[in-house]
């Protein structure tokens, strides 16, 4: 209990540390309007939004009845675009979390390690950064077939080599200092030492990168699913831009198009805006610069 | 010679990535399950001397490094890289045909955006905090944050529908058949979408970047010793400041043609350009399975050529790297 | 009418959290024929001091009051243009050993030929030929002209730095802890050279650094500087023989002398105070083994004393 406190104190210290930069606000601000959207999604007035609608009610501009208008399928907008969110989001933060996961884990044991370890992995990360990501993205979703889970790995792979070389370098540095030596010589373990005394050191580092990988998460699905390669048993913002653009009617509708693109857009620059606002506040002088 | 020395390592080391990733490529295609290949020999599409010819020449009787070796082989010595269905012709064909038609949109767009985009970013780094600098940062800020597909979606409603000033699909007027200066004016009307779609992510990108740097190298000691020599600003911003902060750029142009090749496929599926980024979402679509692994192979290989290429630009205009032996 | 007068100089920097007082109310000259050396412990206000007479002040600091008075004009009254002019020409500055005062991508000849250039009208090969003397005048071969930066160990670079800095024979030269981060070999041939160039050149020379020992080798007059304020100033023998302000004596007691007796290693113990609220009274008091209760209540001025400028209760 008394652990659960400190958490949420620290939070809340940190949450206000973020609302002091600019960029952190506006983060902060559409990121609590994604959040009750993803929540209270269902309760905001959607239907289902793959079902198709009746035919008199076929590309039907925005209305008391249909608040976004309707797609060429009859399909209501403004459902599509609130229930696309928890897709966006899903795959977002899952993506994140495994993509920090692996990269941390990687670039731990290569910084920790040194030596040939570090070498063979280094090769490895370097190989995968050398593959065009669009392409690799694009390949492995069609041969492994449409599915959100699919999404997700795929996403992944791509962007896996990039976090792990951010926290081995971090690893790097951290190891020269004096706390490592002084562990070792009272003769912790490596484990010990990597989870218990390094890893904790890197956490802040570990947090931006999720906060960047998910603005590159939000990106691959959209990408992904407006190509046509996005699990057909949702709908998300990206398929919504594909359905538009399959469509041939997408220059006669342009509400159809503009909802997808405005979330897309400001996620993305919610999630860039907090992650720049979290750089800044962990480089030193921060505090200091602003009198806190 | 440190030149020397350092381009020797770098051919090298891309001659042996080139190597993984046919292996990869391979890899991906075969073992991956619904193995595409065999999946092939279902399409209705191929005769059935087709598919004999197919079993011999993919080695698919025989174990899965028997086939690693046809493949090998077929690559090597016949540059073969399979034959597509949907469209009957040989793979290399088919992608070669269209290759052009990218370089036309990225190398415009690359050139571009890099002009524009390292003279704002380094005015902006050199005049941090005032105005201009806000309005730059915001702006690039925003543009880095639309990809580059959406990016397209937006100018095609804008340019193309509302205000009628741009075509919004193909490379050329259907059934206009022009010629000479008519036909390049038709063209670069058409190339004018596409090409703004992808510059807008990359200047965005270029703008931050070439800013960041020059915010570094102002920091620098070597800036506040050249104003004790009362130089000009302006040839210090000239001769120190942006000599040192176009480095990084140099650096990050590299790992931009992978991004830059993201943003042609999503450009040319937008405005349905025929290159090969269009040819990657047709394959899709159409299950046209080997075109799909020739193209992630040509693409995966261009990049590392032109990571190579920009690796030995770098090592050319840093000193450092160029003449070698530091103390 | 001394070279340089600086008058009641005061700079702060103006922080987040109010102005900090880095350089307060300080004063001192130097003549044609002196070498001032500027001591104190790190972030006393030394270099932000001398930076001033080149009219740099770093962002968020500013130069707030006071005069400073080179040939008889102020340059804090000068404008951009004419203050541009000055630089590397009338006055010159070397830079701290330890950092990257050169730019790595431009050799060293071109760096040299940069100055010359600026503030002369010669053709290019002038220039050069110039370039290369002034790189033997500082011991390194002429030949060397065409090389990058990196090419050159630390001691070597210092030393390029001299090369620029008097290429245009300045009036004045200031050095920035010209042998910090070196060791002590490349110390004793640069401090060699610089003397050899002063007497040559007929040089003025202010030098800052925080090493006793540099400034025995090579100034004729001393200031001590502590948090921000100038304590003593005297010329260097007296100061050596007989410091009058407690600072300066315990900076020269705690430097360990190899060639004298072998005494007790005297540390001062404490540390500066802030300098955004600084205490009232002698800024020094808490840490002098000599204060009075007057140290507490009221700054000391500064008074003349056997010809030198000490600012200390104990010499009312």
């Amino acid at each position: 209990m008394p652990r659960l406190i400190s958490v949420l104190r620290s939070t809340r210290k940190s949450l206000k540390l973020l609302l002091t930069h600019r960029m952190g606000v506006v983060g902060v601000v559409i990121f609590v309007i994604l959040a009750i959207i993803v929540i209270f999604g269902p309760l905001m007035r959607t239907v289902d939004p793959i079902r198709t609608g009746l035919p008199e009610n076929i590309l039907v501009p925005p209305s008391a009845k249909f608040w976004f208008g309707t797609d060429d399928l009859g399909r209501d907008i403004w459902s599509q675009a609130i229930l696309g969110a928890r897709i966006a989001l899903l795959v977002g933060f899952l993506a994140a979390i495994a993509t920090v996961a692996v990269g941390t884990l990687i670039g731990l044991i290569s910084g920790y390690f040194g030596g040939k370890i570090d070498e063979v992995l280094m090769r490895i990360v370097d190989f995968f950064m050398m593959l065009p990501y669009l392409p690799l993205m694009i390949v492995l979703a069609a041969v492994l077939g449409p599915s959100i889970w699919n999404v997700i790995l795929v996403v992944s792979i791509t962007y896996w080599p990039f976090t792990a070389r951010v926290i081995r370098s971090q690893v790097l540095s951290l190891k020269e200092r004096a706390f490592v030596e002084s562990s070792k010589s009272v003769g912790a373990s490596d484990s010990l030492l990597i989870f218990g005394e390094i890893m904790p050191n890197v956490v802040p580092l570990m947090f931006a990168e999720a906060v960047l990988m998910v603005t590159w998460a939000i990106y691959a699905e959209a990408v992904l699913a407006f190509l046509g390669l996005g699990d057909p048993m949702t709908i998300s913002w990206g398929m919504m831009l594909n359905f538009a653009m399959g469509s041939g009617v997408m220059t006669m509708a342009p509400w159809w198009v503009i909802p997808p693109i405005v979330f897309i857009c400001a996620t993305i620059l919610a999630f860039t805006f907090l992650g720049t606002a979290v750089s800044d506040i962990l480089k030193p002088g921060y505090r200091e610069a602003r009198g806190l | 010679m440190g030149l020397a020395r350092f381009a020797i390592r770098k051919v090298s080391a891309a001659m042996l990535t080139i190597f993984v990733i046919i292996c990869v490529n391979f890899i991906i295609f075969r073992i991956v399950p619904g193995d595409p290949v065999r999946m092939m020999f279902r399409d209705p599409r191929v005769g059935a001397e087709k598919i004999q010819e197919m079993y011999r020449k993919f080695g698919l009787s025989g174990s899965l490094g028997e086939q690693f070796g046809a493949y090998l082989r077929e690559l090597f010595l016949r540059g073969d890289l399979g034959f597509s269905f949907a469209r009957r012709a040989p793979v290399l064909e088919v992608i070669v045909e269209r290759i052009p038609q990218t370089l036309m949109l990225i190398l415009t767009a690359l050139i571009i955006a890099v002009i524009l985009g390292t003279m704002l970013g380094a005015l902006a780094g050199w005049r941090t905090g005032t105005k201009f600098d806000s309005i730059i940062i915001t702006v690039s800020l925003a543009f880095y944050s639309i990809p580059t597909f959406i990016m397209g979606i937006i100018m095609l409603v804008i340019f193309g529908l509302m205000l009628g000033l741009f075509p919004m699909s193909g490379m050329s007027t259907i059934g206009a058949d022009l010629t000479g200066w008519a036909h390049v004016k038709d063209v670069l009307w058409h190339m004018f979408l596409p090409v703004g779609a992808i510059v807008v992510w990359y200047i965005g990108e270029y703008i931050i970047v070439t800013r960041n740097s020059m915010q570094d190298v102002l920091d620098q000691d070597y800036i506040i010793s050249a104003r004790a020599k009362g130089i000009k600003e302006s040839a210090i911003l000239r001769r120190h400041a942006l000599r040192n902060a176009i480095l990084p750029v140099v650096t990050i142009t590299g790992v931009n043609v992978a991004f830059a090749v993201g943003g042609v496929i999503e450009a040319e599926t937008v405005f349905n350009w025929p290159g090969v980024g269009r040819l990657l979402y047709d394959s899709v679509m159409g299950r046209d399975y080997p075109v799909l692994q020739g193209l992630f192979l040509i693409f995966a290989v261009a990049l590392v050529v032109a990571n190579l290429v920009v690796d030995l630009i770098y090592g050319y205009i840093d000193p450092r790297i160029k003449v070698g032996g530091g103390q | 009418m001394a070279l340089l007068e600086v008058e009641n100089l005061k700079i702060y920097y103006f922080t987040g959290a109010g102005a900090v007082k880095a350089v307060d109310d300080i004063s001192f000259s130097v003549d044609k024929d002196e070498t001032l050396g500027l001591i104190g412990e790190s972030g006393c206000g030394k270099t932000t001091a001398v930076f001033a007479i080149m009219r740099f002040a770093a962002p968020p600091g500013r130069i707030v009051g006071g005069k400073i008075i080179f040939e008889g004009r102020d340059i804090l009254t000068m404008s951009e243009e004419e203050v541009r002019l000055l630089r590397g020409q009338g006055v010159a500055m070397v830079f701290q050993a330890a950092q990257n005062a050169l730019n790595p991508v431009m050799t060293v000849g071109d760096q040299i030929t940069e100055v010359i250039n600026q503030h002369e009208k010669v053709t290019k090969e002038e220039a050069w030929e110039r370039a290369r003397k002034q790189l033997e005048l500082v011991g390194i071969g002429g030949d060397r002209a065409k090389g990058y930066p990196h090419e050159f160990s630390g001691g070597m670079k210092q030393r390029v730095g001299i090369a620029i800095a008097t290429a245009c024979n300045p009036r004045l030269l200031i050095l920035d802890e010209p042998v910090t981060g070196l060791d002590v070999i490349v110390q004793r041939q640069l401090l060699n050279l610089v003397n050899d160039l002063r007497e040559k050149l007929r040089l003025p020379i202010i030098l800052i650094t925080h090493d006793l020992s540099v400034v025995a080798e090579t100034c004729s007059k001393v200031a001590v500087m502590y948090a921000g304020k100038i304590v003593e100033q005297a010329d260097a023998v007296s100061l050596y023989k007989n410091p009058a302000h407690p600072y300066s004596k315990l900076l020269i007691e705690a430097y360990p002398s190899i060639k004298g007796e072998k005494g007790k290693l005297i540390s001062i113990p404490g540390a500066p105070p802030g300098l955004l609220n600084p205490p009232v009274g002698c800024y020094f008091w808490p840490r002098c083994p000599s204060a009075m209760d007057i140290c507490q209540e009221a700054e000391p001025p500064v008074q003349t004393k056997d010809g030198r400028l000490v600012a200390c209760h104990l010499y009312r």
